[in-house]
């Protein structure tokens, strides 16, 4: 109690009413408005140095709360580059509270404590474990995308999963060759998961027995290639299960750079505009260079192709395009005209989405030679 | 009774990419293409000159271009007015007007802003001989719209008297729409003489009507075979008869083609155009191509129609007896300068028999050369980048 005695306490709003005068309106919000403590969110000195860095921002939050009793004011990024609204927790102001409300404060607090703590156990999660840790707090797997991008882009990392939090695995690769990288290695005649990779991974192993990296659309068709002894004993096959995450397109583009610059890169999809969109988004898509693979070339499967063999695929459907495909064909194919690509892709694209929308049919890769992708495989690389 | 055709001229390479649309007009053979140009090839050559001395071209739009059509007329006044109309495969519908002396291209902006924002696919004019009836321009839209306009030549003074000025001034005066009945991609349109309008859709159906009204008349379902095959049943081409008795629908049949004809009064099938498909006699499906068929065109007289397809062959019929009097098998190593000759594309898929994407009937007197007065021609685009003109053998 004596202790107490010596705190000089803030004036309160009775003080205000009944002692101190305050002239102006401005004067007094001025008097209440109470000292917050700006917390930002940037660039470390040394990327190296996250972890520390983390656990300072969260060492002077915790203080400002508890000792000092001081508001944070959060801000990610610097001047001019915030990330995202400026966030005031608790919350204070005049004003009816506006702006971030105070849970995803606390989503952004749980999330940095998360990452400290797999920084400083060099281990390495997925959103979705984070994400049922509390399912509560972040409501969906999307928030907590959202706001590790948020972090990554803060902090400036080269590549979001330097936090250690990331994306499930959906890709899977199959490789002729034991792929050392790192401590690990993805082994050889086994379908695997893209594993995890950062800004420093490079693959090492016997190019020697790799002719080409070939990319699929479809897991089913990777199931068919795999299981083809004479194709999958010289080709390292990837698939994205549709559209690509950004871990499969980083894989392409490590292996392309680890890869002698002989080794072909392929990428086979559906015969409809979402199949070139597909390829697109392999070959050159608007995010860092980390995630593009300019060496991929697009071989099908065509629509010409499937046309012409239909002596040995009697009965073969083809299916209509509907409306939905043919506006997303058509705006698909501005997109790529004003695009630059490598290689002869730009030209094959658009060729082949022009034919689609010409003959406005479509096919399903599986379909092609019979149903029998691996010989149509086998052919189209004689 | 056979007819015979004979090459006359033909240009490899005529462009960049795949060739997907033609027109013909007396001065010129009009293609566009892939590449997004838009080249029309002078008809009247002298012997020796090569069609891509003589040819104007336009770039258009870099998606690519693939349908289009050329009104060529004589007005009042001895105006004379070329116009081409293409669209884009971003949707766009480009209209030029060529000055036929210099050769210059003046685009013409007719449509309104909200014209601008649909997405057209197909385009045809019409040109009207009587003088109390406006010349039209009609368009289909991906979603399955038939928009009609009244196509003007001259200025209009006062509404009143109805009086038009002796002005030039190309314009459109929105006539109205057909809609689709509901969402379905309208692939192919036409125009007849005695007052009808055609349009066919992807999902096998052709829908007539009448273009004062613009109400629909007739609709037609279900062509060629029924079975495994009958969901595929796009039409890809529908042709009225130069005096407006006949259409003429082409249609997919699973990867088979075929051309149905019909009568326009009633709205009568009249018969197929089919090859023996079995032996020399018997007939098991009606196909017209072993392949899609991608254009059809009537001659002047509407005596004969010719067919192109997906096989790489182009079929003259005798309309009357639904024979077939001709079939001009097309190679890729039949173009003139070898240079030119392309038998594979750039993924190495082989064009020796190259796909033909458009066919067309030429006019007696319309192409330079000899026996072009007094016969009739073909012209044709495949997908080998070639543009080929035929005429008929004999009587030179």
């Amino acid at each position: 109690m004596g202790i107490q005695a010596n705190v000089k306490l803030r004036e309160s709003l009775h003080d205000f009413k009944h002692g101190k005068q305050l002239r102006t309106r401005r004067l007094l919000m001025d008097a209440l408005t109470p000292c917050a403590r700006e917390i930002r969110l940037t660039k470390p000195d040394d990327s190296e140095q996250l972890a520390a860095e983390i656990s300072t921002l969260l060492s002077l939050m915790k203080n400002a709360v508890e000792q000092h009793g001081e508001p944070l004011h959060i801000v990610l990024g610097l001047y001019g580059k915030q990330v995202k609204q400026p966030m005031r927790f608790p919350f204070y102001g005049f004003e009816r509270v506006a702006g971030v409300s105070a849970d995803k404060t606390a989503i952004l607090i749980s999330l940095m404590k998360r990452v400290q703590r797999q920084l400083d156990l060099k281990e390495t999660c997925t959103v979705r474990d984070v994400f049922y840790i509390n399912v509560e707090l972040y409501k969906n797997q999307r928030m907590v995308t959202e706001w590790l991008n948020a972090l990554s882009e803060a902090f400036e990392l080269p590549h979001r999963d330097m936090l250690r939090v990331v994306a499930a695995q959906k890709g899977l690769c199959f490789t002729p060759i034991d792929l050392h990288h790192g401590d690990s290695m993805i082994l050889k005649h086994q379908k695997s998961l893209i594993p995890f990779m950062d800004i420093n991974t490079h693959f090492t192993g016997m190019w020697s027995g790799v002719d080409r990296v070939v990319v699929l659309e479809k897991d089913a068709v990777f199931n068919t290639l795999v299981d083809s002894l004479p194709v999958s004993a010289s080709a390292l096959i990837v698939t994205g299960k549709g559209y690509p995450d950004w871990r499969t397109r980083h894989f392409l583009n490590k292996l392309m750079l680890s890869c002698p610059p002989r080794v072909v890169f392929e990428v086979y999809t559906d015969s409809d505009p979402y199949g070139i969109d597909i390829a697109l988004k392999y070959v050159q898509n608007c995010e860092k260079f980390v995630y593009n693979c300019p060496k991929l070339c697009y071989k099908g499967v065509l629509i010409q192709e499937l046309l012409n063999d239909r002596l040995s695929t009697r009965g073969l459907q083809l299916l209509n395009l509907t409306i939905r495909d043919i506006n997303f064909g058509m705006r698909l194919l501005q997109r790529a005209a004003g695009l630059e690509l490598p290689g002869n892709n730009k030209r094959v694209l658009t060729q082949e989405l022009q034919r689609q929308l010409f003959y406005s049919k479509k096919a399903e890769m599986n379909s092609v030679s019979n149903s029998d992708f691996a010989s149509y495989f086998s052919k189209k690389i004689k | 009774m056979s007819k015979l055709f004979i090459s006359t001229t033909n240009c490899g390479k005529a462009h960049e990419a795949d060739i997907f649309g033609m027109s013909i007009s007396n001065p010129f053979t009009v293609t566009v293409s892939g590449d997004g140009t838009l080249k029309l090839w002078k008809n009247k050559l002298l012997d020796g000159q090569q069609p891509k001395e003589h040819v104007l071209s336009k770039f258009v739009h870099k998606t690519g271009v693939h349908h289009v059509d050329v009104f060529h007329s004589m007005e009042r006044g001895g105006i004379e007015v070329f116009l081409v109309a293409c669209v884009s495969f971003s949707g766009q519908l480009f209209i030029y007007s060529v000055d036929l002396g210099s050769g210059a291209f003046q685009e013409l902006d007719l449509l309104t802003k909200s014209e601008n924002q649909k997405s057209y696919w197909c385009v045809r004019f019409f040109k009207s001989d009587d003088l109390n009836v406006p010349h039209k321009l009609v368009a289909t839209d991906v979603k399955g719209n038939t928009i009609v306009w009244n196509l003007k030549i001259f200025r209009e003074e006062g509404e009143a008297d109805g009086q038009t000025s002796e002005e030039k001034d190309v314009h459109l005066v929105l006539k109205g729409e057909i809609p689709s009945p509901e969402p379905n991609f309208a692939t192919c349109v036409d125009v007849s003489s005695k007052g009808l309008i055609v349009t066919g859709f992807q999902d096998g159906s052709v829908s007539v009507s009448q273009l004062e009204t613009l109400r629909p008349i007739y609709v037609f379902e279900g062509f060629g075979i029924k079975g495994t095959e009958e969901s595929s049943n796009t039409v890809r081409d529908v042709k009225f008869s130069p005096l407006g008795e006949l259409l003429a629908v082409a249609n997919d049949s699973g990867s088979y083609g075929c051309v149905t004809l019909y009568e326009t009064e009633y709205g009568e099938r009249i018969g197929n155009l089919t090859v023996p498909t079995h032996s020399s006699q018997a007939n098991i499906a009606n196909f017209t191509h072993d392949g899609w068929v991608f254009g059809i065109s009537f001659n002047s007289t509407g005596e004969f129609l010719a067919t192109c397809g997906y096989d790489g062959k182009i079929r003259v019929w005798d309309v009357k007896q639904k024979e077939r009097v001709s079939t001009l098998n097309i190679s890729a190593g039949d173009i003139e300068i070898e240079d030119d000759i392309v038998s594979k594309d750039e993924l190495g898929d082989s064009l020796k028999i190259p796909p033909v994407m458009g066919v067309t009937f030429i006019n007696k007197g319309v192409r330079g050369g000899v026996g072009s007065d007094t016969n009739e021609g073909l012209s044709c685009i495949c997908l080998d980048r070639s543009v080929r003109w035929f005429r008929e053998a004999g009587g030179v």
